[in-house]
C-alpha cells in the first residue's frame, strides 16, 4: 500500500517536470523517448546526464527503444537498497551520435529478483549481467552463461556484494588465526 | 599437430582420466592460455584448437579480484582513494579521478583552476607513460624486443616526476575529492617535465622506424582480429579500439572534463578495424597527448589554492557529503573508463561501482575476436586490444 | 619420492649420484646464485614494476636474472603482489612444476598479512602457510632498489645455505598440504589442477 502511495506522490511531479523539460539537446531528447515511452519517467539531470526511470516488467522494451539514440551499453550498476529490499538496476547508456549519458534506473524485489537480459540488444551485456549475477543474485532470463565467472564458487554462493554478506565475518571464517588486524575489544575504529 | 598419430591404447587410458590435453579426436585439444604466460598479465583463456586454429574461446578472469567494491562500502570516503587506485595499475590516476570527480559532483564542489590544472597534467602525463608502458608490452609480443627497451627507458622518467611531484612511482594517492594532496614542487619540476616532453617528442621518429613503419609489425598485425563498426557499438567498446573502426567517440571531446574544452587536439580516426589500425590510433594519439602536454604547460598554472577550502575537511574521516550519486568518466589508454558512486549521507559510499574498459572489450570481444585465429595471434589481439585484466576483475 | 628423502635427510643437499659431488657444493651454490632464471608468472600489481627492473634503468640480467616462460627450468618464483584463491592454485601448481632447488621471493605487504586487502573476501592473508617463502620485502608498492636489494638478499642466503624453502616444503609437505586443503576443500587437485595439467 506504502509503495503504490509512493508511486502516485511521485508520478505527479514527473508530470510535472515533463512539462519542465528544457530546450536543449538533452530535453528534446528525453521528450522524444517519453513521447513513445509514456510508461517511463524521465528528466534532464544537468549537460550531458539524462535520466530515466522505468518499471522492471517495461525495461527490455524501454531499452530497445532507448538503443535507436543510445548506441552503447556502458555498464549494468547495481545497488543494493537493503532498508526498501529492493535491487535498483542503473543501466548507463551512452549516445555516440548525441554526446548524453542516460541513467535507466529500475528496481526489482530483493527476493528471487529477475529481469529479462538485454544481450539481444547489446551483445555486451552479456558480461555486466554475468558480473552482476555473480556479485548480487540477479537472474537474467535469457542469458545463458550465468555462473562462477570472476569468482570461485564458493564464494559465488554467497554473492559478497549484496549487503547482508558480512565480508569481516566471512574473512575470519576462512583464515582465523591469520587475520591478525582487527581487534575486536577496541572500539574506536572508524572503519 | 595433424600428424601425430596417438596410440588407441593411450587415447583410452586419457579418456578414463579425462584428459584433455592430448588430442583426443582428430586434431582437436584444449589450450589453457594464461595466467602463467607473459602476454596474458593474470588472465586466462580456455582455447578448443583445431590444429592451429582457434575454434572457440573461453575467457577465464577473475585471478586478480580482490572485491574492491565491497571494501570501497567499508571506508571512508578519503581512505578510499588509497584503495580504489589499485583497479587500474599502469595507469593508477585514472581510478583516483573518476573516483574524485564523482565525489566533487555529489558534494558540489567547485575545485580550484590551479587543482584542475594539476589533475590535468598529471591525466595526461599518465596516458603518456601509458603508452609506453604499451609500445613495451606490444614490442615484446611481436619480438621488437628493442623498442620495448627504449619504452621502458622512456617511461622511467615520467616515473621520476610522479615521484617528485606525488611520492610514489606507482601509486601516487594524489588525486582527492576536493582538490590534489600537494602542490607542484615548484617551477623546476614543470621546466623538467617540459624537457621530458621534447625528448619523448624527438624519439617518436625512432619509435616510428623501428616498430610502427616495420615490415615486422605489419606483417603480424595486419588483417589480424577484424571488428566492424556495428559490432564494435553494440559491444561498447572504447578507446583506440573503437576510434580504429571509424567512430570519433572521445570522451576528452565528446563530454569534456577538466580543462579538455579548451585544448585544441585532434581526435585519430582509421576506418579498418584490424591490429594494424588499432595500432597506429595508438601511435597518434602519443603525438596528440605529447601536444597537450605542451599546450598545458604553455598555460601554465593557475595561482590559487590546490584544495577547495571547506570546513567540512577539518574532520576528515568523518566527512559526510549528501545524499546523491553521479557518473564520472574519463578517456584512458584503454579506453572510456566510468565510475558511478552512491552517497547515503553516511560517511562511507554506500556502493562504488568502475566501469573498466576491459569489461567490455576483453571478454565477449575478444572471444569473437579469437575465432580462426592462429595461436602466434593471440598475443598480438591481446595486446592491440590493450586488455588490463585488473579492470575486468576488480 | 619417500625413498629419496630418507636418503639426504641430513645432508642439506640434493641428491647426486655420486656421493662425492658434495666437494663441489659450495661451487654449485655460487653458480645457482649467479644464474637465477625467473619464472614469468607476476601475479598482482607489483608484475608492474618488472618491466622496469629488467630493462635500462635497472636492468637485472647485470645479476644473471633472466625471464623464463617455462617453470620447468625455473629457479626463482617472484610472487609480485597479493594472491587470491583462484591465484594461488596455479601458484601450487606451477611452485610444484618447478626443479629443485627453487627459492620464492615476495613483493608488497599484501603476501604478508593481507595489506590494504586486509578484511577482503578474496584475497589470501599469510601465504607462508600454503607455499615456503625465502624473502619478503615490504611496502606497497616496493621500489625497484627494494625488489634489487631483495634479489641480493636471496643471493646472499643462497650462498649460505639458507634459503631452504623447498626442503621445507619437501619435509613438511603434509603441513602445507592440509593448509591448502583447508582452503580449497579436499580433492581440489584431482578436480581441477588435473584439467589444466593432464600428468598431474
Amino acid at each position: 500500500m506504502d509503495m503504490n502511495e509512493k508511486e502516485k506522490i511521485e508520478a505527479q511531479p514527473a508530470g510535472e517536470v515533463k512539462s519542465e523539460l528544457p530546450d536543449t539537446k538533452e530535453g528534446r531528447l528525453v521528450k522524444d523517448l517519453l513521447e513513445r515511452a509514456p510508461y517511463a519517467e524521465g528528466s534532464v539531470r544537468r549537460e550531458r546526464r539524462v535520466e530515466f526511470k522505468v518499471p522492471p516488467e517495461r525495461i527490455h522494451e524501454f531499452l530497445e527503444l532507448a538503443s535507436e539514440k543510445f548506441e552503447m551499453l556502458m555498464q549494468i550498476s547495481t545497488v543494493d537498497w537493503i532498508k526498501e529490499g529492493e535491487f535498483e538496476l542503473v543501466y548507463q547508456l551512452w549516445s555516440v551520435s548525441e554526446s548524453v549519458h542516460a541513467f535507466v534506473r529500475t528496481r526489482v524485489p530483493r527476493e528471487n529478483a529477475k529481469l529479462p537480459t538485454v544481450m539481444d540488444i547489446w551483445p555486451v551485456a552479456e558480461t555486466y549481467e554475468r558480473e552482476a549475477h555473480e556479485f548480487f543474485g540477479i537472474i537474467f532470463e535469457g542469458n545463458p552463461r550465468l555462473g562462477p565467472f570472476i569468482l570461485e564458487p564458493r564464494e559465488y554462493e554467497k554473492h559478497p556484494l549484496r549487503k547482508d554478506f558480512n565480508t569481516l565475518g566471512h574473512v575470519k571464517a576462512l583464515y582465523g588465526e591469520d587475520f591478525d588486524r582487527y581487534d575486536e575489544s577496541k572500539t574506536n575504529y572508524v572503519i | 599437430m595433424a600428424n601425430v598419430e596417438v596410440p588407441r591404447e593411450l587415447k583410452a587410458e586419457a579418456k578414463q582420466h579425462d584428459m584433455y590435453l592430448h588430442p583426443i579426436d582428430k586434431d582437436t585439444y584444449e589450450l589453457f592460455f594464461g595466467p602463467q604466460h607473459m602476454a596474458t598479465e593474470n588472465f586466462s583463456i580456455i582455447l578448443k584448437m583445431d590444429g592451429n586454429r582457434i575454434e572457440k574461446a573461453i575467457v577465464n578472469p577473475g585471478f586478480l579480484h580482490r572485491g574492491f567494491e565491497k571494501l570501497a562500502e567499508h571506508r571512508p570516503y578519503f581512505t578510499n582513494i588509497a584503495l580504489i587506485l589499485r583497479i587500474c595499475v599502469p595507469e593508477s590516476d585514472v581510478p583516483e579521478n573518476i573516483y574524485s570527480m564523482a565525489v566533487d559532483e555529489i558534494v558540489g564542489w567547485e575545485v580550484p583552476d590551479r587543482a584542475i590544472w594539476i589533475r590535468n597534467v598529471v591525466l595526461e602525463m599518465a596516458r603518456v607513460a601509458g603508452w609506453m608502458f604499451w609500445i613495451m608490452g606490444f614490442g615484446n609480443e611481436i619480438g621488437l624486443y628493442t623498442a620495448g627497451q627504449w619504452a621502458a627507458a622512456y617511461r622511467e622518467r615520467f616515473m621520476r616526476l610522479y615521484e617528485e611531484l606525488t611520492g610514489g612511482r606507482v601509486y601516487h594517492i594524489y588525486t582527492v575529492p576536493g582538490g590534489v594532496r600537494r602542490d607542484i614542487p615548484g617551477d623546476r619540476w614543470l621546466r623538467q617535465l617540459r624537457d621530458t616532453v621534447e625528448y619523448i617528442k624527438g624519439k617518436l621518429k625512432d619509435f616510428d622506424e623501428i616498430l610502427f613503419d616495420n615490415y615486422i609489425t605489419f606483417e603480424r598485425t595486419e588483417g589480424v582480429g577484424v571488428m566492424d563498426k556495428r559490432f564494435a557499438l553494440k559491444h561498447a567498446v572504447t578507446g583506440p579500439n573503437l576510434r580504429a573502426v571509424g567512430v570519433p567517440y572521445d570522451v576528452r571531446k565528446d563530454d569534456p572534463y577538466y580543462l579538455y574544452d579548451q585544448l585544441d587536439f585532434e581526435v585519430p580516426v582509421l576506418k579498418e578495424g584490424d591490429s594494424l589500425a588499432r595500432t597506429l590510433v595508438r601511435r597518434y594519439e602519443l603525438e596528440q597527448d605529447l601536444y597537450i602536454l605542451e599546450q598545458l604547460l604553455d598555460m601554465g598554472p593557475p595561482s590559487g589554492p590546490y584544495m577547495v577550502q571547506d570546513a567540512r575537511l577539518k574532520a576528515l574521516p568523518r566527512f559526510k557529503p549528501p545524499k546523491g550519486d553521479a557518473y564520472a568518466h574519463v578517456e584512458s589508454t584503454k579506453g572510456d573508463f566510468g565510475a558511478y558512486i552512491v552517497s547515503d549521507g553516511s560517511h562511507k559510499p554506500y556502493r562504488a561501482h568502475f566501469r573498466g574498459p576491459s569489461q567490455s572489450h576483453g571478454v565477449t570481444v575478444l572471444e569473437e575476436l579469437l575465432k580462426g585465429a592462429r595461436i602466434a595471434d593471440v598475443p598480438v589481439i591481446l595486446k592491440t586490444l590493450d586488455n588490463c585484466p585488473p579492470d575486468i576483475d576488480r | 619420492m619417500s625413498e629419496r628423502r630418507d636418503v639426504n635427510e641430513n645432508d642439506g643437499v640434493i641428491h647426486y649420484e655420486l656421493q662425492e659431488f658434495q666437494v663441489f657444493e659450495p661451487l654449485f651454490r655460487w653458480a645457482r646464485k649467479k644464474s637465477l632464471w625467473i619464472v614469468a608468472f607476476c601475479t598482482g600489481c607489483g608484475g608492474i614494476e618488472i618491466p622496469p627492473l629488467a630493462t635500462a634503468r635497472y636492468d637485472y640480467e647485470r645479476f644473471g636474472i633472466m625471464p623464463n616462460p617455462s617453470p620447468r627450468m625455473g629457479d626463482l618464483f617472484l610472487i609480485t603482489g597479493y594472491v587470491t584463491p583462484k591465484t594461488l592454485k596455479r601458484i601450487i601448481v606451477t611452485y610444484e612444476m618447478m626443479q629443485d632447488p627453487k627459492y620464492i621471493l615476495t613483493h608488497g605487504s599484501c603476501p604478508i598479512n593481507g595489506g590494504v586487502y586486509w578484511d577482503s573476501y578474496n584475497v589470501v592473508k599469510q601465504l607462508d602457510k600454503y607455499i615456503p617463502i625465502d624473502v619478503s620485502i615490504a611496502g606497497c608498492m616496493p621500489r625497484v632498489e627494494a625488489v634489487m636489494d631483495g634479489i641480493m638478499e636471496i643471493m646472499r642466503k643462497i650462498e649460505s645455505g639458507e634459503a631452504d624453502g623447498w626442503r621445507r616444503y619437501r619435509e613438511n609437505y603434509d603441513y602445507y598440504r592440509k593448509n591448502q586443503d583447508e582452503l580449497f576443500g579436499e580433492g581440489w587437485r584431482e578436480k581441477e589442477a588435473k584439467r589444466w595439467l593432464a600428468w598431474i
